[in-house]
């Protein structure tokens, strides 16, 4: 019989979309919905910052409130990223852990592989960087991040596609150590858009087709359409306060 | 209240700040660890600054220990949070007691 993963594409608020990342996970490891695929839209577009990251110190809060662009803490460490409603997609991947490799590296370097794939049939030279970015000709275009709880596992990442590349610079605030470490003075020359690459406009739609392709061959399962159960709509109507609230946010402050 | 911070962008991996709060006895209030690193359980590393609460910089960094033994880190490792955490604990209070 030939395996499944349910798919799930569509747009939510950006603390929506945390909380049904999590939500997603815990049905998961409760063995109510099976492996998931969702592919989604940040609306409005947003900065997501790493579980253990200090906000002050990773994003232009100032700029941040100016722009009316909402800050949301992730349950998955890494690092900050903007999600541009018109030129980033994200995916989340949630498995059973013990259908991935244990090590950081290896279970990164797995699920990342559909990143590389999708990007690949959009025509881009892709490679994953350890530990958790895809380049294209040493330039990153998605960077992932993982959280493990009650023996499932969620990959989140992003995908730039038309990401509005200064916006992005404006927002973040990568410590200058960073920076000083890959020789370069701002994460504009840093980072690449799939539509920059390749000099043409790329779609939103050519985006989520690659990436339903390429996870299709990574899990090696077949997508089945679908949408999320009472359960996990419950569970995630409930996170969403966590998301909201200034105390998550401000975790590090 | 004493405050000492040490950190680091370990090579090929990720950036970790340590931040290290004490009393003017130098006792310690909190330890909070912050960056772009990954670790399981996350909560884990929250509660490293709850248990090293009211201890002097030796038994601090033996609880500190103790506690990352539990945690799997990805692009940082326990010894390097060790060596922070003691840099940012000597910062705030030279040699401790």
């Amino acid at each position: 019989m030939p395996k499944h993963f349910r798919l799930i594409v569509g747009e939510w608020d950006p603390w929506m979309n945390m909380a049904i990342d999590e939500a997603v996970m815990y049905a998961r490891g409760m063995g109510a919905v099976p492996d998931t695929v969702r592919l989604y839209v940040f609306s409005p577009s947003a900065v997501t910052i790493g579980y253990f990251q200090s906000l002050r110190s990773t994003v232009n809060i100032g700029l941040a409130k100016e722009l009316g662009v909402p800050v949301v803490r992730r349950v998955s460490g890494g690092g900050a990223v903007y999600h541009d409603e018109f030129g980033e997609v994200t995916y989340s991947v949630v498995l059973p852990e013990d259908s991935v490799p244990r090590d950081f590296e290896e279970s990164f370097r797995y699920l990342t592989e559909a990143v590389v794939r999708a990007a690949r049939k959009l025509g881009l030279p892709a490679d994953y960087v350890p530990l958790n970015d895809v380049v294209v000709e040493g330039r990153k275009i998605s960077g992932q991040a993982q959280a493990r709880k009650r023996g499932v596992v969620l990959q989140h990442g992003t995908f730039m596609y038309a990401t509005n590349i200064d916006l992005l610079a404006s927002l973040l605030t990568p410590p200058a150590a960073k920076l000083a470490e890959k020789g370069i003075a701002s994460i504009k020359d840093r980072v690449i858009t799939a539509s920059q690459y390749l000099g043409r406009v790329v779609s939103k739609e050519e985006v989520i087709n690659a990436f339903i392709e390429a996870f299709e061959e990574v899990l090696d399962a077949e997508p089945m359409r679908g949408r999320l159960t009472p359960l996990e709509l419950d569970l995630a109507k409930s996170l969403k306060w966590k998301y909201s609230s200034s105390e998550w946010l401000s975790l590090r402050p | 209240m004493k405050e000492g911070v040490a950190e680091k962008k370990v090579p090929g991996g990720k950036f970790v700040r340590v931040k290290a709060y004490l009393t003017n006895e130098c006792k310690v209030t909190n330890i909070v660890i912050e960056g772009d690193f990954f670790a399981y359980p996350p909560d884990a590393v929250d509660e490293l600054g709850h248990r090293v609460r009211g201890a002097f910089m030796k038994d601090a960094l033996s609880v500190s220990r103790d506690v990352l033994k539990g945690i799997s880190f990805g692009g940082v490792d326990s010894e390097t949070l060790l060596t922070l955490i003691e840099a940012a604990l000597q910062k705030a209070c030279g040699d401790g007691e």
